[in-house]
């Protein structure tokens, strides 16, 4: 004889194992969350560096970074008797959190320093200074936004 | 019942096929129309509300919008949460409503509590956004054009094209970034009114009542009247007046009310131009300053059918768009959703010709059709309920259908197994009784336990319906599918696979394949001598058990696979309060570097926000959009496009794919262990509330790092009017508003009409008025007697941090003060922390709460893993009853986890990435490796239960041969249909398939080796035989086998 088909055909064919259903369970409740793509990044391409005794940073760049920002600077004008009240563009002018005014120096090659100046008024896009900067100061005119977020770090909003 | 269900659909078989093609026919059709998608709505139910009040701070917004709204809509019925953010010029409110409730209910009671909401005249209207699904994007198109300026774009956009996508149905909201609204603007230079002698007021009254309607209440304009109609004798005319200011140079000639007989002319003292409104946003399209139209969707529209339609209309505007460039590829996810389908589709095609061709082999090209039909039926039955039931065809149900394909094919191929070798006995062994009575037991035999069986399967996958959030609306498709494939073949296998067996099978010729009866051959020789060596077994057992476990640290969550989507989306956050022009800049020269990158075929890019649009952000945050080429490798072009928005310091940035980012958003807020809110009215005393809870939380033991949440802020300029200075010019500082207002902010004066076209008059202040600090000290304010005063002698300019973004939660401004939790549980530390949080002193109207959130996600993982073990006790209590034999039932249970060790290697062998597939496949597997072992073990009894003398090894081995083919067959046809999705790659739709087929082939050799050669000899050992068998229950020595077919 051989054996024929069963009468009695057992039905649990479907019979879930439980630890898979847990380990799923964990697996899926853990990882719908998680981003495995690119996650945040805020700067790859710049060191910011304190500088000592002051609240500000020197921001250095890499080259192509200073390429890809587009950053223009421009060098202010040697003072003479005549020259009158110090006057830079008004692109480079930015202001912090609380009111007071910045400009970003370039003292070295793909380095950028916040310096304090005291803004008498402000016409058409010039600037007119109540204390002059040291001649020959090289101000960033653009990519003064990108400076200080790089030099702060942007918050998630 | 079941026997009388069967034997009526071998009677009337021939309606049961021509239903059972009906059915594949009309179902293919069905499905062809089948809304597909990416995810599955995930998120839940939600309404949101947005104003527009451009020009107003973010502060005022959430004072004069966002305060009164949310006291008008806190409350309605099943509202779960109301959040809030209020950014300058915009208030947007979303309300969240339990899950399951009906959106256009609570809409309806939403708009009631809104109708009676009367806000102070900003002329805000607050505006309910269209409903839409969870990845709400359907189509981008950018506008371009060398000839038409972008003002006059802005027009063709907003009063033709728009109108006319917004009536393709399925289309939820088009808006319109870079919107430029043409408006005749009125520029005045407060020193210039002077010398002239005029004041403000006088140019907006006269601007205002030269038109025929101003908003101005206070004018004469507001009142135009009609232009009446007359009565002749004999006709009747009506009379209309026809304006003949179209243009600036029409405005500039009014006279200015007030000024006598000098007659002064706007345009002597102001400068009437055309322009546009200040922009809340802008548009980027391959380099050029552009429109950037979004189409959003409803949520059960049909991506493909939509976008289909929506290219239809752009063709038919086509004519009337001549210089225009109209670009709909910046992002379309109906590629994405189409390539899926294709190669999804492919795949499926190769895998069932392979499964025929084995089937083939195995029996006869017959059996072969029978078995096809009835897998595809089945799994067409599932696909059609899902649509019919309004879901859409998705990645979650698609690996659902995959999950079940082990089931539905074992289904399928046990009974025909079971039906083809006796009709070939009956035919071979002359009975008398009918081939549908054979056919009749041969089913019956095997669906007895039907009923249990589905009870079974259900009881499996209900601990994964008790997830909630994100994880739940994707795990909840996925069940249902998987349920509606397993039940479906169920239906197939008692209705169609008789009848169909019946009509095809019995008059096939007599003989076997070698096949299977080569199979039973090497089985009897090669394998069954060393089966029941003691130590076989356990050393079998040892060796998965071992590997299984060493394989355990290398093993990853399961985690949503990125996606092969060829469009791309770079979130790009500048410092806060960066302005557009600088915006702009550098987007346009990220966007430019990216389209250099070999392989990117397009960059759109749209910064801040547009009238009704999913932003809700200001102008210092942009999103780029990069879609690549068809043909670009996709890894490589994507690490370029890192490494390109890496090159780029101080900007935040993020690449990813759309329906990531969705995720991302809607899962948010969930990741934290511990949260306590902390509810307040002052920012100021909030922070230092806030960090007194942190302070509190890290001396509580099991927190670490508790966090409070960065206030991101930026600077902004408040002007505060000194009253005493005021007094004594008689300026109240209403006045000093409306004036500034008036030269920063432009005023609305009246109106201009023009071939079914509103166009915006207003009076603005001079570009030189409104640029800087100085400008804003320096805006000349008229005095009553008639004087003017500068700005900076009556009131101060100072410049202040503000929040770019004020949140409420619960109609209320808040803070989140995070922590981990390490080394307690998390329940216990947020009862420690509620107790100790309520102890701290807080001022009036201010309190903190531990949210539920962390604590409720345990409490739901607590409840899942108690489901999963009752599923699991259920199941050992039902095997139980089938075998009459706990050891039986337990060593069938414990003989599960090692057949899925292959699979459990496979995942670590997949990565992260494919991990999700990984542990479905599992699933997968082991509803194949029940089925065969329950089947095995059936074998057994039925051989104990016969009278006659045989020995345990006898029984093992006859019943063992008997069942190896069947075995084999549905493992190997499980695996046909899995080899081309392992082939294939990781390519578009197969992200989740392809490391879930890899997972299968692996777990299904694990599985076929338990359950045909491990299984045995543990039953032999361990099942409790010898002594049970029948009447004569002697031990026996071995004998030789008879033969089987």
């Amino acid at each position: 004889m051989h054996p024929a088909r069963h009468p009695s055909r057992p039905p649990a064919h479907r019979a879930m194992g439980w630890p898979l259903a847990v380990l799923l369970l964990c697996g899926v409740g853990a990882g719908c969350s998680h981003s495995g793509e690119g996650d945040e990044v805020t700067q790859k391409t710049a060191q910011v560096v304190a500088v000592k005794g002051t609240d500000l940073h020197r921001v250095i760049l890499d080259p192509q970074a200073v390429q890809r920002l587009g950053i223009t600077t421009q060098r202010v004008p040697p003072r003479t008797a005549s020259s009158g009240a110090e006057v830079i563009s008004f692109d480079a002018l930015f202001y912090d959190d609380n009111g007071r005014a910045w400009v970003y120096t370039n003292p070295a090659p793909r380095t950028y320093v916040r310096h304090k100046v005291l803004v008498d008024q402000v016409t058409g896009d010039r600037v007119v200074l109540r204390a002059a900067l040291p001649p020959g100061t090289a101000i960033v005119t653009t990519g003064a936004a990108e400076l200080r977020g790089a030099e702060y770090g942007v918050g998630a909003e | 019942m079941v026997r009388s269900l069967i034997s009526a659909s071998l009677r009337f078989r021939a309606l049961v096929l021509t239903a059972a093609l009906a059915l594949l026919v009309i179902g293919g059709l069905q499905l062809r129309s089948a809304d597909l998608d990416t995810y599955p709505q995930f998120t839940p139910p939600l309404v949101q509300i947005q104003t527009e009040a451009l020009g107003l701070s973010g502060q005022e917004v959430e004072q004069l919008i966002t305060v009164p709204l949310e006291d008008q809509l806190n409350g309605v019925a099943w509202l779960d949460t109301i959040r809030s953010k209020s950014i300058p010029g915009l208030s947007s409110i979303d309300m969240v409503f339990e899950r399951g409730t009906n959106v256009l209910r609570a809409r309806q009671l939403v708009q009631e509590r809104m109708s009676q909401l009367r806000l102070p005249g900003l002329g805000a209207t607050p505006t309910m956004l269209q409903p839409t699904s969870s990845t709400s994007r359907l189509l981008m198109i950018g506008l371009v054009s060398k000839t038409v300026s972008l003002t006059d774009l802005s027009v063709l956009a907003r009063w033709k094209i728009r109108p006319r996508l917004m009536g393709v149905p399925g289309v939820a909201n088009v808006s319109i970034w870079g919107q430029r609204d043409r408006r005749l603007q009125v520029e005045v230079d407060p020193r210039r009114l002077r010398r002239a002698g005029v004041t403000v007021d006088q140019v907006m009254r006269s601007t205002g009542n030269a038109l025929w309607v101003s908003p101005l209440s206070y004018i004469q304009a507001s009142t135009p009247g009609t232009g009446g109609f007359l009565d002749t004798p004999t006709q009747r005319f009506a009379v209309q007046h026809i304006l003949p200011i179209t243009t600036a140079n029409g405005l500039s000639s009014v006279t200015i009310e007030g000024t006598g007989n000098r007659h002064v002319r706007l345009s002597d003292v102001t400068n009437v131009v055309e322009d546009h409104q200040p922009l809340i946003g802008d548009a980027v399209v391959n380099n050029k300053p552009s429109l950037l139209l979004v189409l959003e969707k409803f949520p059960d529209a049909n991506t493909l059918a939509v976008t289909k339609a929506v290219d239809a209309v752009l063709d038919n505007m086509k004519p009337g768009l001549s210089g225009i460039t109209v670009s709909p590829n910046l992002y379309r996810p109906a590629t994405y959703v189409s390539s899926s389908m294709h190669n999804l589709m492919r795949s499926a095609l190769i895998g069932s010709v392979l499964l025929l061709l084995l089937l083939t082999a195995f029996y006869s090209w017959r059996v072969a059709l029978v078995g096809y039909v009835a897998i595809g039926l089945s799994l067409l039955v599932a696909a059609l309920v899902l649509t019919m039931r309004g879901a859409s065809i998705n990645a979650m149900t698609v690996a659902g259908l995959a999950m079940a394909v082990g089931a539905v094919v074992d289904d399928a191929v046990s009974d025909l197994d079971t039906i083809a070798r006796r009709l070939r006995r009956h035919r071979s062994g002359g009975e008398t009784t009918p081939a549908a009575a054979v056919v009749l037991q041969a089913t019956l035999t095997m669906r007895r336990s039907m009923l249990f069986a589905a009870l079974i399967g259900v009881l499996a996958v209900l601990p994964l319906l008790s997830l909630s959030g994100v994880t739940g609306s994707f795990a909840r498709p996925l069940v249902v599918s998987y349920a509606l494939a397993v039940a479906a073949s169920m239906l197939v296998a008692l209705i169609l696979l008789p009848a169909l067996a019946l009509t095809l099978l019995p008059s096939a010729r007599t003989g076997r394949r070698p096949l299977p009866r080569r199979l039973q051959r090497w089985y009897d020789r090669g394998v069954a001598p060393y089966l029941f060596r003691p130590l076989w077994a356990f050393a079998a057992v040892g060796v998965l058990a071992l590997s299984g476990l060493a394989v355990t640290p290398f093993l990853h969550g399961a985690a949503l696979p990125a996606l092969q989507d060829r469009s791309l989306l770079v979130h790009w956050q500048a410092a806060p309060g960066t302005s557009l022009p600088e915006m702009d800049r550098i987007t346009e020269a990220a966007g430019r570097q990216l389209r250099t990158v070999p392989g990117v075929a397009t960059v759109g890019a749209h910064v801040g926000r547009a009238l009704t649009s999913d932003q809700v952000s200001d102008v210092d945050s942009a999103e780029l959009w990069v879609t690549l080429a068809g043909a670009a490798n996709y890894d490589r072009t994507l690490n370029a496009v890192r490494r390109v928005a890496d090159s780029y310091p101080g900007i935040r940035h993020q690449v990813l794919t759309y329906p990531r980012d969705r995720v991302q958003a809607a899962a948010n807020g969930t990741q934290d262990d511990l949260v306590v809110r902390v509810y307040g009215d002052d920012l100021s005393t909030l922070q230092a509330k806030a960090n007194e809870v942190r302070r509190l939380l890290g001396s509580v033991r099991g927190v670490e790092r508790p966090t409070v949440e960065n206030t991101v802020t930026a600077p902004a300029m408040e002007v505060e009017v000194r009253l005493a200075a005021a007094a004594r010019y008689g300026i109240k500082p209403g006045d000093v508003r409306r004036a500034a207002a008036t030269l920063l902010s432009g005023t609305l004066v009246g109106n201009l009409y023009e071939q079914q076209k509103i166009f915006d008059v207003v009076v603005w202040g001079t570009p030189a008025v409104r640029h800087s600090e100085t400008g804003v000290e320096n805006l000349l304010i008229d005095t009553p007697s008639g004087g003017v005063v500068p700005l900076h002698d009556v009131a101060t300019v100072h410049i202040r941090p503000n929040p770019t973004v004020i949140r409420h939660d619960a109609t209320s401004r808040s803070l989140d003060v995070t922590a981990s939790v390490h080394g307690r549980s998390q329940a216990s530390v947020a009862a420690d922390v509620r107790s100790r949080v309520r102890a701290l002193p807080m001022p009036l109207e201010y309190h903190a709460e531990v949210l539920g959130d962390a604590a409720a996600e345990q409490t739901t993982h607590r409840r899942t893993a108690l489901f999963a073990l009752a599923a699991g006790v259920g199941a050992l209590l039902l095997l139980q009853s089938a075998f009459a034999s706990w050891r039986r039932a337990a060593l069938l249970l414990v003989s599960l986890p090692l057949s899925l060790v292959g699979g459990v290697l496979a995942i670590a062998v997949v990565g992260a990435n494919g991990s999700l597939g990984g542990w479905l496949a599992l699933l997968a597997v082991l509803s194949l490796a029940v089925r065969q072992g329950v089947a095995l073990f059936a074998a057994y009894a039925h051989l104990e239960n016969q009278p006659g003398r045989q020995s345990p090894a006898d029984i093992v081995r006859r019943g063992t041969r008997a069942r190896v083919a069947p075995i084999v067959l549905s493992s190997l046809g499980v695996a046909a249909l899995f080899v081309p999705f392992a082939v294939s790659g990781d390519i578009a739709g197969l992200e989740i398939l392809h490391p879930m087929a890899i997972a299968v082939l692996g777990g299904l050799v694990t599985s076929t080796v338990v359950t045909a050669l491990v299984l045995p000899g543990l039953y032999l050992r361990l099942a409790g035989l010898g002594g049970q068998t029948g009447p004569h229950s002697t031990e026996q020595p071995d004998r030789p086998l008879t033969t089987v077919r």
